[in-house]
């Protein structure tokens, strides 16, 4: 009979500091907060007014200026263009991504929150690896079967931050922009130690 | 194992308890099947019967389901939250003592399910009902140091309050996503 003390060395994966990449990204977005906060807002406006099909290209678009940020390059909302470089790929990774969480969702409910954590980071990869669209997402959820603890972590961090952003309403508009690039951060943390852990 | 010996143990000596089953722990089948099972169906079984006795016989199979799926939901969380938020703190949990450490955590609230017996319609029973709810609640967060504490995890505060936040927004975000897909499902059902 298998016993609960046969556990997996290596079962808890890959690690990334998250109270720091928080500061990080806290530093990030107020080196420069005019042009985070107004892409933020041009984000979650173009999503709503778009009816979400132009939500990959615009994150895409700020995760790409985020990387600029990161380098020390120059950023202003123009950027947030990046992401329509290769919209199609964008798009077609969204529809399919927002379709499966919802015929997932209709199984309790469950599920189709397990696959949006699963493969949330689908994004990062197209903007910043320039994964094709069905790579992406099969990447994405490599990475989260690599590590499951700290991508469920950071996406309840995410929710969490943006949840006491949206209390206060005004509060969003710091909230979206610095979980954006918390989320980047830690992508680019996590990805190379996922990809090199057994 | 027997459910009603690991529930008295766990309250009256956690620490004895937490401390023997962290260190050799029950098989997998045995400790599933004769304790998580009979303890994670108190609650869907309570929000059955309630809507069952109010004649809400199909809201009665949605909430009886759907509070069964955000109780598993939240174990599978909380074993996966619970070592990364050690990590965060420089210690170390396997993924073992984290399932055990998250289901002893877990036995006062889903103990506290037959609370959901209570009907809602009488305000001031449904307002001490809950407030159990949360006293229960507030128990499994006590077990979840009384563990920690054993396996001498740093930072023992930090990461029960972490782990409390992120299991407390799981929860939410659950809740939150049963609550519009059960009146979904009962629009449809019902027409």
């Amino acid at each position: 009979m298998a016993n609960l003390g046969e556990s997996h060395p290596n079962a808890i994966g890959p690690h990334v500091d998250i109270i720091a990449l928080g500061r990080r990204a806290i530093a990030l977005v107020l080196a420069d907060p005019l042009v985070h906060v107004g892409a933020g807002v041009l984000l979650v406006a173009g999503s709503m007014v778009s009816l979400t099909i132009l939500t990959a290209p615009l994150l895409i678009g700020y995760i790409r200026l985020v990387r600029r940020a990161q380098a020390g390059e120059s950023i202003d909302f123009q950027h947030l263009g990046l992401g329509f470089e290769r919209p199609v790929a964008a798009i077609l990774a969204w529809l399919v991504y927002l379709l499966a969480i919802l015929v997932l969702m209709v199984a309790f409910v469950l599920p189709g929150v397990l696959l949006a954590i699963a493969c949330m980071f689908a994004f990062w990869y197209l903007a910043l690896t320039d994964d094709l669209a069905a790579q992406s997402l099969k990447n994405a959820l490599a990475l989260t079967l690599r590590a499951p603890g700290i991508v469920l972590v950071v996406a309840l961090v995410t929710v969490l931050v943006n949840l006491l952003g949206l209390i206060t309403f005004v509060g969003g508009l710091v909230t979206v922009p610095v979980s954006l690039t918390f989320l980047t951060l830690c992508f680019r943390e996590l990805e190379p130690r996922a990809r090199s852990s057994p | 194992m027997n459910v009603k010996r690991e529930v008295v143990a766990l309250l009256r000596g956690p620490h004895e308890l937490l401390r023997e089953r962290l260190t050799s722990p029950p098989s997998w089948p045995h400790f599933v099947v004769t304790l998580i099972l009979p303890l994670i169906v108190i609650r869907p079984i309570a929000d059955f019967l309630a809507s069952v006795i109010t004649g809400h016989p199909i809201a009665a199979m949605v909430l009886g389901t759907s509070g069964f799926v955000l109780q598993v939901g939240c174990l599978i969380g909380l074993a996966l939250i619970l070592p990364t938020v050690v990590r965060q703190f420089e210690g170390t949990l396997t993924e073992t003592q984290s399932f055990l450490l998250a289901t002893y955590a877990s036995i006062p609230l889903w103990l506290a399910g037959c609370l959901y017996l209570a009907p809602d319609e009488i305000l001031w029973l449904f307002i001490i009902s809950r407030l159990a709810v949360v006293a229960a609640a507030s128990y499994g967060v006590y077990l979840l140091h009384a563990g920690l504490e054993g396996l001498q995890v740093p930072s023992r505060h930090l990461v029960v309050g972490a782990t409390v936040g992120g299991y407390v927004t799981l929860y939410l975000l659950l809740w939150g996503l049963f609550g519009v897909t059960s009146h979904i499902m009962l629009i449809f059902l019902r027409s």
